[in-house]
């Protein structure tokens, strides 16, 4: 049996190219897409109460609260005073230096879950461990 | 017969080795990434900076923006929520009430009151260990 093959010489398949286009993809996607770091916010010992009356430390027993308001800009108020997020963990230890044990964080409309998350993760670097949340 | 040797016959060869070191970052990024899943919304993890790193969430039970909530990407009202949230903990654990975490996947716009509105009404069915995911970074 004869067999003839239809293109003269064998011919190799050049694979510079095909490296080259798998460089260029992976080059792509390494510069393009990055790797995310995802941590986790708590939530268990913070409950969810709608009545901030009682947390007030009227009853005997219950602990010292201090009220943190988050607005509909972003604007967060301690005690009263609007107060940057850099300076919120300094803020709570000083109210827990006089007497302060627990925090209750009173979202307003317009305040979203980056505001919240936000405020709640740096009460939990401070020294007050007690965080409600009322609204 | 002297067959000349032609150098450009060579390049294959040495072109297996790179095709090696390809692979072996190819190999690197399936194992080492992971692409996070679709959602019919675009969902924006809030930015946390001071909490611990952990794994990625599962976006089994998410909330977007405009406070639509997501389970097992179907939309399913509150409601729904927790009675699933509750049979899915029962078959987990037996008893997993009070130690059981439930992840949940929230974008950073969602408004902090409704959040706090399912929360309450989470914690009324008894789920009230929640992890909400975030993702390392700072705020801009």
């Amino acid at each position: 049996m004869k067999l003839e093959a239809p293109i003269g010489p064998k011919r190799r398949l050049a694979m510079t190219p095909l490296v080259d286009v798998i460089f260029l993809l992976l080059m792509f996607f390494m510069l393009s897409s990055t790797f995310s770091r995802f941590s986790a916010l708590q939530l268990d010992r913070t409950q969810a109460v709608s009545t901030p009356s009682a947390q007030k430390g009227k009853t005997t027993g219950q602990p010292r609260a201090i009220f943190v308001t988050i607005d509909g800009v972003g604007n967060v108020r301690l005690g009263g005073k609007n107060v940057e997020l850099e300076r919120l963990v300094q803020a709570v230890n000083r109210f827990y230096d006089s007497g302060a044990r627990a925090v209750v964080i009173l979202p307003r409309g317009g305040a979203n879950v980056q505001d919240l998350v936000s405020v709640i993760e740096r009460i939990k670097i401070s020294k007050i461990k007690t965080i409600t949340m009322a609204n | 017969m002297r067959l000349p040797r032609k150098i450009a016959k060579q390049k294959p060869d040495a072109a297996i080795p790179l095709i090696n070191i390809v692979f072996l970052l190819l190999l690197f990024y399936i194992v080492a990434g992971q692409v996070t899943p679709q959602t019919p919304e675009q969902m924006d993890l809030p930015v946390s900076e001071f909490l611990a790193q952990g794994n990625p969430p599962n976006f089994g039970t998410y909330i977007t923006r405009s406070g639509e909530i997501f389970f097992d990407r179907r939309k399913i009202s509150l409601n729904d929520l927790a009675t699933k949230l509750l049979q899915k903990s029962k078959t987990e654990t037996k008893d997993c009430l009070a130690s059981c975490r439930i992840q949940i996947v929230a974008d950073h716009r969602l408004e902090a009151v409704e959040l706090l509105r399912i929360l309450k009404l989470l914690k009324i069915q008894g789920l009230s260990n929640i992890n909400l995911a975030t993702i390392k970074g700072r705020r801009q």
